[in-house]
């Protein structure tokens, strides 16, 4: 899924820096009390007060960061790192798991491309961080104990100085690191899902349309009339099609209607996830012609077939069968090769709908459609047949020059859900017109396109090629019916670019289920590669909060203690909203306390444990504490990108940006945290 | 002196974790195999236990490195990782992310590769819930498959399980052909080329498997039954709970699922007769197989007549110690029976009405003498010898009862019954008149045409829909009298649908339905009336009649309904009581699911009947205790 719940970085930036400056506010009023508190134990009242303020005026100067001191820093750390060799060890792990997972990597699944991703992705996250805890955690307390910090504290370096170049120098070398990752990891995936197929021509076994009793035993297209399979590569073999794509079906002769040409095309059918396009190998770019009973044939090399009658009168079945395919092939003298796999490794670009809104049986407006019964919500269902059921995807402020081509590609992601067998053999029928009200001569006046039909496709993203120009209906001020041609976005948008997608099942007794994201326009397909990098970004990212809370915990605590509480931090990071939804009693079972509980005693997670007492309330505690931490620590998951790159969706740059804006926040929060503390200590006095 | 707390500090620590190396020596100490004649040692209680349990993972099955790397990775919390990932792929499937429940299911099972029951439960959850969850039959068909490919993958980590393979037996078999697409599952498993070729590394995917159509979902399940067999037979203990006779019942089942699809699917001809024969003889040598009962005693299903006459004999013998005294005490009993029942029984069977033949069961069942009543009259010289016959006889009719319920439980005779007149070639063109019924009404023909040629004056005659149906019916009318166990079974269910759409066809037609019907017996025996008699409810709104009064048909042990004839000769068994009113001789246990194939357990001594073959009448019969067609209940069963 992509990212349909994003809106930009502009909608996010006000309320995000009002939210800042309270927090910050809060902080500062909440460090100065802790200090204060602290000095009064150490030195008394009147002393306290001095040296609250003396700590505050130093610290602004102290945080103004001399570049050249922070690369000094920096230059340091990385050779400590590098001395160390941790990362080495992990490139030289991720180097064996590449070598060797690619054996069992399933490359037959229903979608290889994820688990390639999904592999590479999950083995470079684990490594870097790991690194990253490692390295950041152990560096300082290890300096402190076995004194050599004294070397640079002596100098006339800054505490946050100390702490911010650590924090930039350890991040440099995460960046090597993931960035020698992402390269090797772009060229195993490419590498590893990269193959062709081959066909044998004299396959080709005559079909009729949507027939189920084909060679493959699978359903023929509704417009398929040849039907052949490749060899198998990678685990998996694709049906090749022969498919009518247009024919000139006007009269031909005075004696009878007839079909003066056809157009006709070599297809893949998709199989795990991608198809290939079919070369024709042996046959000219430009086409090679053959002649025969008054026919003329011309083959192209990207598998295109056209028919032309000289003389003689056919109709399209006729024409087809007049020379069957295997032996035309032959005949030309071509062989069938398919190019690398197509639509695998994809960033779509979308626009989705700005507003979803759904009208109940009865036409009523409706916030959510039918509920039918699914354990998930993130589907609502319309009902089909005679029923209002309709889903409304609002479309505010398209624009035409966003989409270029005379055909849009309209995705759909679309849920089933039968009440009644019906037909096994079709899948549910649904259709989609364009609408928008618009005031003409001061009334309102709706515009609607032609339905648009299309048989569903579970569990896949199904591409309609929508014509810009569409037909038009809309009813004057006397009522009287008229019929006009449109562009979508430039004249049945207008100039809001508001326009709307109904989508309606039409198959009684069935229902679609659909999501804010189920429609939307394809905008274009950006590059995979650099889609793959900003992925990695997100994972540098990751590395950087990391790395800042390592460095920041090692100011004032041992290796080994802030190398566990970094830990609990990443942990905290990754199951946040988990730690949230057992705060909330969203989810069952308690927490720590209660769960160590009903393990050791063997209870479920609804069995009540009854009365509780100081368990309950001990737990309680706990809690809320690590609730409490999930407001520091921010959501990990937030900036991983692995399910919408697997899913061939594109990342935008505005949300990037923003999780760029956290990262630094964070890591300067961390570094003010980390200066004050280094500050306390005898060290760094 | 400050070194002195450290040191005692660590003597105690090296002192505490020596004497937890004992307990730790006595548990983990491995086996060690005597090797050049030496001894060798069992090891510690764990690898003790290993070795009596088979659980070592050598023994077990395959070791995978991934599986083990990551059972060791775990660092002893397995079970946690389990929850965890068991949690997973729960919310997976609710959300309906099938990638990475697939992907979850498969680390579950790397971390626990022999524990069967999450291999079947997954393998079913994958196959039987997430597939229906898609719209296209297609790709339903291919998660169907996944959940075959992931069963199978269990295999190589469990080769002492004969479970997993009757699990493969039954999805083959039902998860293809018994779904709402079983037609097009069927007809794509045929043509699943790859998927044969990666079966063939499995079971065995040539002639076995295959009919003129191709390869049959049913025989590739009969295949994973049999290497089910062939685990047992290689030493592997069926269990406790595992039912002998639903076990060895499953593979022989298996050629007459195919039959009766391949029926349905094509034009029925001589391949569909072909697998009938096969049927006919797995079926055939099941019945002659050994079978270990819940009594710990063996059996065979086709000793029943054997083991009849066994007790008809004794039963003599055990009356000649007091002749008369059966005949005597029966007659008593019947004299205090209603004369209606008097009167039922006295009446030849021939010329009973259903309700008289009811009566003549119950009134057969009350005049039952107990053989110890007998033992009463004896004189006292020969008691001794005439209690010996009594506990002889006691023997062999308990044998004889438990090999009736045995059958009954898989409905043997019926299946037996079935195999045979399907191979007829009565039944073949009453099933192939069925299909051109069919194929003819879809095309709207559905009654006979005749077209005059305008040029020729020629007049062609094309066969409709009704004739064909009527044809059909005509035929299955010559078969049920020739087979009346059938009219109890599911072919009786079969006969009644057919007729519905037989009459939806003359309701098209504006015809009304024949009276007589030359199935109206049929539908009498079954209880429901003739034809007519059922649509005149149906107008009227009533529901089916009511049953008759309820009426323990069980068999009365060995009593039959009428005594020895006077010339001592031993009658067969009605039919009523599961008699099998045939004369063919029940084929020994050969080929096919024989011993080659790890069929039965020696040739046996198949039964064979002594009297003539009865005639069949039109009279109907009650119903027999084999009635029930479908999966079999009661004792012996854990088998479905």
């Amino acid at each position: 899924m992509g990212y349909d719940d994003y809106k930009g970085i502009l909608d996010w930036i006000g309320p995000a820096l009002w939210q800042f400056f309270l927090v910050a506010v809060a902080a500062a009023a909440l460090g100065t009390a802790i200090a204060a508190l602290i000095s009064i134990v150490r030195y008394g009242p009147s002393e306290a007060f001095y040296k609250v303020w003396e700590g505050i005026f130093r610290a602004v100067p102290d945080l103004m960061l001399s570049p050249r001191r922070v690369g000094a820093i920096a230059r340091l750390a990385i050779q400590e790192t590098l001395r160390r060799r941790v990362m080495l060890v992990a490139f030289g792990i991720f180097a064996l798991a590449l070598l060797f997972g690619g054996w069992f990597l399933d490359s037959s699944s229903d979608h290889p491309e994820r688990t390639y991703l999904g592999f590479v992705l999950a083995g470079t996250q684990f490594l870097v961080l790991f690194m990253g805890l490692l390295i950041s955690t152990f560096s300082l307390p290890q300096d402190i104990q076995n004194k050599t910090i004294y070397t640079v504290v002596t100098k006339p370096i800054r505490a946050s100085e100390i702490v911010v170049g650590r924090i930039v120098g350890f991040l440099l070398v995460g960046s090597v690191l993931l960035t020698a990752m992402g390269l090797i990891s772009l060229g195993f995936v490419i590498a590893g899902l990269s193959h062709d197929h081959r066909a044998e021509v004299t396959e080709f076994a005559r079909i009729e349309p949507s027939s189920t009793d084909t060679p493959s035993g699978r359903r023929a297209s509704d417009n398929a009339y040849y039907e052949a399979q490749t060899r198998r590569e990678s685990g998996h073999r694709h049906r090749i099609e022969l498919q009518l794509l247009d024919a000139d079906r006007e009269s031909l002769t005075s004696e009878g209607t007839g079909v003066r040409w056809v157009d006709l095309a070599l297809r893949t059918q998709v199989e795990s996830g991608h198809r290939h396009d079919v070369i024709l190998d042996g046959i000219p770019a430009d086409g090679k012609r053959l002649e025969r009973d008054g026919l003329t044939y011309t083959l192209f090399r990207d598998g295109g077939l056209k028919i032309e009658v000289q003389e003689g009168l056919y109709d399209v079945v006729g024409l087809i069968d007049a020379w069957p395919l295997g032996e035309l092939l032959q005949e030309a003298g071509a062989t069938l090769e398919t190019s690398g796999p197509v639509d695998i490794l994809v960033a779509r670009v979308p626009r989705y709908a700005d507003e979803l809104s759904f009208l109940d049986r009865e036409g009523g407006v409706a916030r959510e459609g039918v509920n039918v019964g699914k354990m998930s919500m993130k589907f609502s269902y319309i009902d089909g047949g005679s029923s209002m059921s309709r889903a409304i995807f609002r479309f505010i402020g398209l624009r035409g020059s966003d989409f270029p081509a005379e055909r849009v590609p309209l995705d759909l992601s679309l849920r089933v859900f039968r009440t009644l067998k019906g037909d096994i053999t079709r899948r549910v029928t649904g259709e989609i017109i364009f609408r928008n009200t618009k005031e003409v001569d001061g009334r309102q006046v709706v515009f609607t396109s032609d339905p648009i039909a299309f048989e569903s496709q579970e569990y896949a993203i199904q591409t309609l090629p929508i014509e810009r120009r569409q037909m038009v209906n809309w009813q004057d001020v006397e009522g009287n019916p008229q019929r006009v041609e449109m562009d979508l976005f430039d004249e049945l948008a207008g100039e809001t670019g508001t326009l709307e997608a109904v989508l309606r099942c039409n198959d009684p007794g069935q229902y679609f289920g659909v999501s804010p994201a189920s429609v939307y326009f394809k905008m274009k397909d950006a590059s995979f590669a650099l889609n793959f990098g900003k992925c990695y970004l997100g994972i540098w990212m990751q590395l950087a909060l990391v790395t800042s809370l390592g460095v920041t915990l090692s100011t004032f605590l041992n290796a080994s203690v802030s190398l566990l509480s970094t830990l609990s931090g990443l942990c905290v990071g990754f199951f946040g909203q988990f730690i949230n939804e057992l705060a909330s009693k969203e989810l069952e079972g308690g927490g720590p306390l209660e769960a160590l509980y009903r393990l050791v005693t063997q209870m479920n997670l609804t069995g009540e444990i009854g009365d509780g007492g100081w368990l309950s309330s001990a737990d309680e505690i706990v809690l809320q504490v690590m609730n409490a931490t999930t407001n520091i620590v921010p959501d990990f998951t937030k900036f991983d990108s692995q399910v919408p790159l697997a899913d061939g969706y594109d990342i935008p740059f505005g949300l990037l940006a923003i999780q760029m804006l956290v990262t630094l926040t964070f890591a300067a929060g961390c570094s003010v945290v980390g200066y004050f503390a280094l500050r306390t200590r005898e060290i760094a006095a | 002196m400050t070194q002195n707390p450290t040191f005692w500090r660590k003597v105690v620590y090296v002192s505490l974790i020596g004497l937890l190396a004992i307990p730790l020596s006595l548990l983990g100490r491995p086996a060690v195999k005597g090797t050049g004649g030496g001894s060798g040692n069992e090891g510690g209680v764990l690898a003790r236990t290993r070795t009596e349990h088979d659980l070592s993972q050598s023994s077990l099955g395959e070791i995978d490195p991934a599986s083990e790397t990551m059972k060791l990775a775990s660092l002893g919390m397995k079970g946690i990782a389990v929850m965890i990932l068991w949690d997973q792929a729960n919310t997976f499937k609710d959300e309906e992310n099938w990638e990475a429940f697939s992907a979850t299911v498969n680390q579950i099972i790397k971390l626990q590769p022999n524990f069967i029951e999450v291999w079947e439960y997954q393998a079913h959850n994958i196959s039987y819930n997430v597939s229906v969850e898609f719209d296209d039959y297609q790709g339903r068909y291919d998660w169907v498959k996944k959940g075959f490919e992931f069963l199978t993958k269990g295999l190589a980590y469990n080769r002492r399980s004969y479970d997993l393979l009757r699990s493969l037996g039954m999805f083959f078999g039902m998860k293809i052909a018994r779904s709402d697409e079983s037609l097009q599952f069927r007809n794509m498993f045929r043509k699943d080329v790859d998927y044969h070729e990666e079966l063939a590394t499995h079971v065995p995917m040539d002639d076995r498997v295959t009919t003129p159509y191709g390869v049959d979902n049913w025989l590739v399940a009969r295949q994973w039954f049999l290497q089910a067999e062939n685990k047992v037979r290689e030493g592997v203990p069926l269990s406790t709970n595992t039912s002998h006779l639903m076990f060895y019942r499953e593979a022989p089942s298996q050629f007459r699922n195919a039959a009766m699809d391949l029926e349905k699917e094509f034009r029925p001809e001589e391949p569909a007769r072909r697998t009938w024969e096969e049927a006919f003889d797995a079926w055939n040598a099941y019945g002659n197989r050994s079978l270990k009962t819940s009594w710990e005693t063996q059996l065979r299903l086709n000793d029943k007549q054997v083991t009849y006459e066994k007790v008809m004999q004794l039963q003599r013998d055990l009356d000649a110690f007091a002749p008369g005294e059966r005949e005597r005490l029966a007659a008593a009993l019947l004299a205090e029976l209603p004369p209606e029942n008097q009167a039922a029984f006295a009446k030849p069977a021939a010329e009973r009405t259903p309700e008289e033949l009811f009566l003549a069961v119950d009134t057969a069942a009350r005049i039952r003498v107990e053989d110890s009543l007998i033992l009463e009259a004896v004189p006292a010289e020969q008691y001794d010898e005439a209690y010996r016959v009594l506990r002889q006889l006691q023997a062999a009719a308990t044998e004889l009862q438990r090999i009736e319920q045995y059958r009954s439980t898989v409905n043997y005779l019926y299946w037996l019954k079935r195999s045979q007149a399907e191979q007829t070639p009565t039944n073949l063109q009453a099933r192939a008149a069925i299909y051109d019924a069919q194929a003819l009404i879809q095309k709207g023909v559905l009654t006979t045409t005749e077209e005059v040629d305008p040029i020729t004056g020629e007049t062609t005659s094309t066969v409709g829909g009704r004739e064909k149906y009527e044809e059909a019916f005509a035929l299955w009318a010559e078969i049920m009298r020739e087979y009346p166990e059938l009219v109890d079974g599911i072919a009786a269910d079969e006969l009644k649908e057919l007729t519905d759409e037989y009459r939806k066809v003359l309701d098209l037609l504006g015809e009304p339905f024949p009276d007589p019907f030359a199935l109206d017996f049929v539908f009498a025996r079954i209880g429901l009336g003739s034809v007519a008699e059922q649509l005149e409810r149906l107008e009227q709104g009533e529901g089916p009649p009511t049953a008759p009064p309820a009426i323990d048909l069980t068999p009365p042990t060995a009593i039959p309904l009428e005594p020895p004839g006077p010339d001592g000769t031993i009658p067969p068994l009605p039919p009523e009581l599961g008699g099998e009113p045939t004369t063919e001789p029940m084929t020994p246990a050969g080929d096919g699911d024989g011993a080659g194939e790890g069929g039965s357990e020696g040739s046996g001594n198949g039964s064979e009947t002594s009297s003539p073959r009865e005639t069949p009448s039109e009279t109907p019969a009650p119903a027999t205790p084999e009635t029930p067609p479908t999966a079999p209940t009661g004792n012996g069963g854990s088998g479905n």
